[in-house]
């Protein structure tokens, strides 16, 4: 008997799989349905809050004074405008807005123009709860950037799992508790750093193309401390 | 997970195998059955985007050994090597079943990757390729444990002299 038959053998009776694909499919949706809450409940309190120092604002506009507020409740302005869609909300054309002048500081470093910007995408997409994220694109010395910026947990798995084969990945737990992970196609051609947050915010760096920007580069635009989604 | 009725059709015909190779992986197939269905749900949250795949037999298959590596190297988890069983002399009729817990010892006495090698080019029959794309090394990794891991085997193992030849394949 040679080594293919032994394994063979050794496999042959197996006793009846302790594995009920229907109880795993309601752990799944319960899993789904408790971070559809959780985010939820964590987009309730975000809209609270900015109705809470909106109020003010709105006053001080109105001509009333409102002691003790700041210009740091305006909504940042940009240098360039974000592009607005009719679904988006003002809160999240203030992230969109907020999320640009982050990129636009970068500047020249990674051929951010003026006309880069962030806009609100919608649909499904793996662990975006809260069903939507804020990308920008543009394209510089030849190579495809984009950056995203989502919400989404710190994967307790290492993530790296994720990636099909042809996918060098490794994961880094960072200092301040955040984890990041770097992801480089085999062939080079695309290279991908990403950085998850204990606050729940996750960056995801992807340049396509020559290899212009070294996993450094691209590790550094995600930990930048300006990202964040609250405005 | 508005429409899950083709997971379902891939996961039932599939299953079988999946299982089989953790068995082979876990030694034990109550941890079988448990690294099987964690990959399970792995593959059904991710299955929007598996489904578009070419070839979703890889991917399920990288996703159970990388679920049992992860499964290793949690703390509770983890395995201590277990000593070669002792080989003896055994009549015709109990050959088989010797050799089939034999054969599960001398794996579990492998280091996971090498056990990993040996499962996938032997058991799954891969190439070399395939099982590099799988485990993400390179061509010459898969090699160079494939040979140790026969050499262990090979030591371990009191096959026929006519069987030795074939087992190193």
């Amino acid at each position: 008997m040679n080594l293919q038959e032994m394994l063979k053998a050794a496999v042959a009776d197996p006793p009846p799989p302790d594995i009920d694909l229907d109880a795993l499919a309601r752990r799944e949706r319960h899993r789904r349905h408790v971070v559809r809450w959780a985010s939820f409940g964590g987009g309730t309190a975000l809209v609270l809050a900015v109705a809470v120092a909106a109020v003010p604002l709105l006053g001080s506009r109105a001509g009333l004074p409102t002691p003790g507020i700041g210009p740091e409740l305006v909504v940042p302005t940009v240098q360039s405008t974000p592009r607005l869609r009719a679904s988006e909300t003002p809160q999240q054309a203030a992230v969109a807005a907020h999320l640009t002048t982050v990129l636009q500081s970068l500047g020249p470093d990674l051929g951010v123009g003026p006309e880069v910007s962030f806009v609100v995408e919608q649909g499904e997409w793996g662990a975006a709860p809260d069903g939507h994220w804020y990308a920008a694109r543009w394209n510089f010395d030849g190579v495809q950037l984009a950056v995203i910026v989502r919400r989404a947990m710190i994967p307790l798995e290492d993530a790296c799992a994720k990636n099909g084969a042809g996918l060098s990945c490794r994961r880094i737990e960072e200092r301040d508790g955040s984890v990041s992970y770097f992801a480089e196609d085999v062939d080079g051609g695309t290279r991908q750093a990403e950085n998850y947050r204990p606050d729940n915010v996750a960056l995801m760096v992807t340049a396509t193309g020559p290899a212009v920007f070294n996993e450094e580069t691209l590790l550094t635009v995600t930990r930048l401390d300006g990202w964040s989604l609250t405005g | 997970m508005p429409d899950d009725s083709d997971f379902r059709e891939y996961v039932t015909g599939r299953l079988d195998k999946l299982r089989r190779t953790a068995y082979l992986l876990c030694g034990d197939w109550h941890a079988a059955d448990d690294v099987t269905s964690t990959a399970i749900m792995k593959l059904m949250r991710r299955w929007p985007r598996i489904r578009e795949l070419e070839n979703i037999d890889s991917y399920a298959r990288q996703t159970l050994l990388r679920t049992w590596l992860d499964e290793r190297r949690r703390p509770w988890r983890r395995e201590w090597a277990t000593a070669v069983l002792p080989v003896r002399a055994v009549t015709a009729a109990d050959r088989v079943v010797d050799e089939r817990l034999a054969i599960l010892g001398h794996l579990a006495a492998l280091p996971a990757r090498r056990r990993a090698v040996i499962v996938l080019r032997f058991y799954e029959d891969l190439s070399v390729e395939d099982t590099a794309e799988v485990l993400g090394c390179s061509t010459g990794t898969v090699k160079s444990q494939t040979a140790r891991a026969l050499d262990t085997l090979r030591a371990a193992l009191v096959p026929a002299p006519d069987d030795a030849e074939e087992a190193t394949r």
